[in-house]
């Protein structure tokens, strides 16, 4: 396995989950709220929050009726490189997903420590490799991908001599049913290209990121909003501070939680014996007199012979008076 | 899954490669030249290892034990014992020890063995496992023919001090057929208790068994491989029967080193042998008939061979439609430069 490493935080096999707020575009065109955004998510517990830096020309056609809906959410460079600066500032990595080289350039001024694709970019050839060409650590969204898509793109950013490389696996339904979810994939993918492997959440709720945690999954990433009421199109299917905070601890519950799946007790010895049992006697018995099956309880504490014994002590005589109710010990037997 | 490495010498005991013991076992016949000549033996045929047995009959076996007499004969005393350790190490090959008693454990210690092992024999004995334990040495521990509850309790007594353990999975039935061998049981060892697992070879000295078995354990996921080695079978020597000779034994190891080449993978990627296979065979776009030059080019003007050039049938959408730049005739390859 090949670990990515970001700004000097380690992710894949041993290391916690890293964790993504997808902030999109739901700073709706407001260089405000997209910092509020960014302090949200830093106290919510991401490590990193993802914008969309892009150009609508970039991606849209200016005939599309969507357009303008676009254009009205570009932010500038300066404002972006300010929301760069205020994420330093608050201890959060920053990033965005870019659509082209003049967003790229706006990108790379904000300093980001690493770069995420969008799934609907995953054939983009010359994208990728213009963001492998920068030789830092690149994290691809593979919904609505097949493993060969998947491996058409890696080498795509390979062929750039940049290996620094992890995957997210995701389906582009928003919101993703359950049923669909399949993150069982998360194993496959991570034992075929042995590089680290993440899950980009579109399911309802909070439950879906750590179960895929508890499948292997190195990243999550999650939309995150400060207000789903807000007008902006994704708001609606992004969680809250206080939801992403319940995920976030999810999460870490689930790391604590998975083990090395070596069944070794961890139980204290005394409480082991408190719940299981042992022979008891169950009337006063005369020292000499031979013990039978009808005397013996099993019971608890086990504090005297091991049940799997009972056979052995049946047909034993006593080597000492035991009081009704008393355990039967090894050194009370003939 | 941390898997932790145990370092004998300079070698590492984990997943990357396969440490191999060669285990003399009663192979010397109580001869110390035997002996020296099998660790010899051992030490050229590139094994990492070389294992011995020391044991007083006397204090392992009672009288009429059907081996008693056997094992009598397979003694060697303190002064053989420090002979032999010493030539070990003047071979150039770390000397493991099977230990059946507390004293011997003191005894190797001090000689500087690289590590011990435990047999079967002495997997429920938590007092000689302590006693081994203490040493931090390395400790190879048997656990073959044995039961969870007695791996376990083994396991932890272990624990107590030290982690530098492997558990050595296998037996020996003089020799052990192969439908006993039960190979997958060693990822699921691995799994359960989370250490290197090892898988001691008995398979009949000679036969095919003898070199597949031990390498699909390897396959799956051993990573110490023990087996037995005597001057040649057919003197016959104790537990011969599960021995390879040491030209086989070397055969063996280098087999082997192959052989785990093969085992690795680092994340699906088409390697350049590959790559020159795929443009051997894989059918290219060529020329059906005469195509002028400026002609635009039709499907039916193409067909798909094995050739040295051209580009392959996916890149179809590149070609049908475009214009020749030059003259082409029959079997002509399609490159991109032949195309506007």
């Amino acid at each position: 396995m090949n670990n990515l490493n970001i700004y000097g935080q380690k992710i894949g096999e041993e290391q916690p989950t890293f964790i993504i707020a997808e902030a999109g575009i739901n700073h709706d065109g407001d260089i405000n709220l997209a910092k509020d955004l960014v302090l949200k998510a830093s106290d919510s517990g991401a490590d990193a929050v993802k914008f969309q830096i892009f150009k609508a020309e970039e991606f849209c056609s200016v005939n599309s009726e969507y357009f303008n809906l676009f254009k009205d959410l570009e932010i500038s460079e300066d404002e972006w490189i300010e929301i760069a600066e205020f994420a330093k500032d608050k201890n959060i990595l920053f990033t965005a997903s870019v659509f082209g080289d003049e967003s790229l350039e706006i990108l790379d001024k904000t300093g980001s420590t690493f770069y995420k694709t969008a799934s609907g970019d995953i054939t983009y050839k010359s994208l990728l490799q213009s963001l492998g060409k920068k030789g830092k650590p690149i994290i691809l969204s593979t919904g609505m991908a097949t493993i060969g898509d998947i491996e058409e793109a890696l080498n795509f950013i390979r062929q750039t001599g940049n290996s620094n490389i992890g995957i997210l696996h995701c389906v582009s339904n928003y919101p993703t049913d359950y049923k669909e979810t399949n993150l069982n994939v998360i194993k496959s993918l991570k034992k075929l290209f042995q590089i680290p492997v993440g899950f980009s959440d579109h399911t309802n709720g909070t439950i879906i990121p750590a179960i895929a945690v508890a499948l292997g999954a190195n990243i999550i990433e999650k939309h995150f909003t400060i207000d789903k009421s807000l007008p902006g199109p994704d708001h609606n299917l992004s969680l809250e501070p206080n939801e992403f905070k319940e995920m976030v601890n999810n999460i870490k519950i689930t790391e604590m939680a998975l083990g090395d799946g070596s069944k070794i007790p961890t139980e204290p010895p005394e409480s082991i014996n408190a719940a299981r049992r042992s022979i008891f006697v169950n009337r006063d018995i005369k020292e000499g007199e031979q013990l039978e099956k009808d005397i013996l309880n099993v019971l608890r504490p086990a504090i005297g012979i091991e049940p799997k014994y009972l056979n052995f002590v049946d047909g034993k005589n006593t080597n000492k008076d035991i009081k009704k109710e008393n355990p039967l010990l090894w050194e009370d037997i003939r | 899954m941390k898997i932790s490495n145990i370092g004998i010498g300079t070698t590492e005991i984990g997943p990357d490669k396969t440490y191999i013991i060669a285990e003399i076992s009663g192979s010397h016949a109580g001869s110390l030249s035997k002996m020296k000549k099998l660790i010899e033996a051992a030490s050229r045929s590139g094994a990492d290892a070389v294992k011995v047995q020391k044991f007083y009959a006397d204090d392992l076996v009672v009288k009429d034990y059907e081996y008693y007499e056997i094992l009598k004969d397979l003694e060697f005393n303190d002064s053989d014992w420090s002979k032999i350790i010493s030539f070990a190490k003047n071979s150039k090959i770390p000397i493991l020890v099977d230990v059946f008693d507390s004293d011997s454990v003191d005894f190797l210690n001090n000689l500087g063995v690289a590590g011990f092992k435990l047999h079967t024999t002495d997997i429920n004995n938590l007092k000689l496992i302590k006693n081994v334990a203490v040493t931090g040495k390395p400790l190879f521990l048997s656990v073959g023919a044995s039961n969870l509850n007695e791996i376990e309790l083994a396991r932890n007594t272990i624990f107590n001090y030290h982690r530098n353990l492997v558990l050595m999975y296998g037996f020996q039935s003089y020799p052990t057929p192969v439908e006993e061998a039960k190979l997958p049981f060693i990822p699921i060892l691995k799994e359960n208790f989370d250490l290197n697992i090892g898988f001691s070879d008995h398979s009949p000295g000679g036969s095919i068994e003898s070199f597949s078995v031990p390498l699909i354990s390897a396959a799956l996921g051993a990573s110490v491989i023990e087996k037995h080695i005597t001057i040649n079978r057919a003197l016959k020597d104790p537990d011969y029967q599960s021995a390879l000779n040491p030209d086989e034994f070397k055969d063996f190891v280098e087999v082997l080193r192959r052989i785990e080449q093969g085992l690795k993978y680092s994340g699906f990627e088409i390697s350049d042998k590959e790559i020159d296979y795929a443009e051997t065979v894989k059918r290219r776009i060529v020329a059906k008939k005469h195509i002028n030059k400026g002609q635009k080019i039709r499907q039916s003007d193409l067909c798909f061979k094995r050739a040295p050039k051209g580009m392959f049938i996916n890149s179809l959408r590149m070609v049908i439609g475009r214009t020749s730049r030059i003259e082409l005739n029959s079997d002509d390859p399609i490159t991109e430069e032949v195309i506007i």
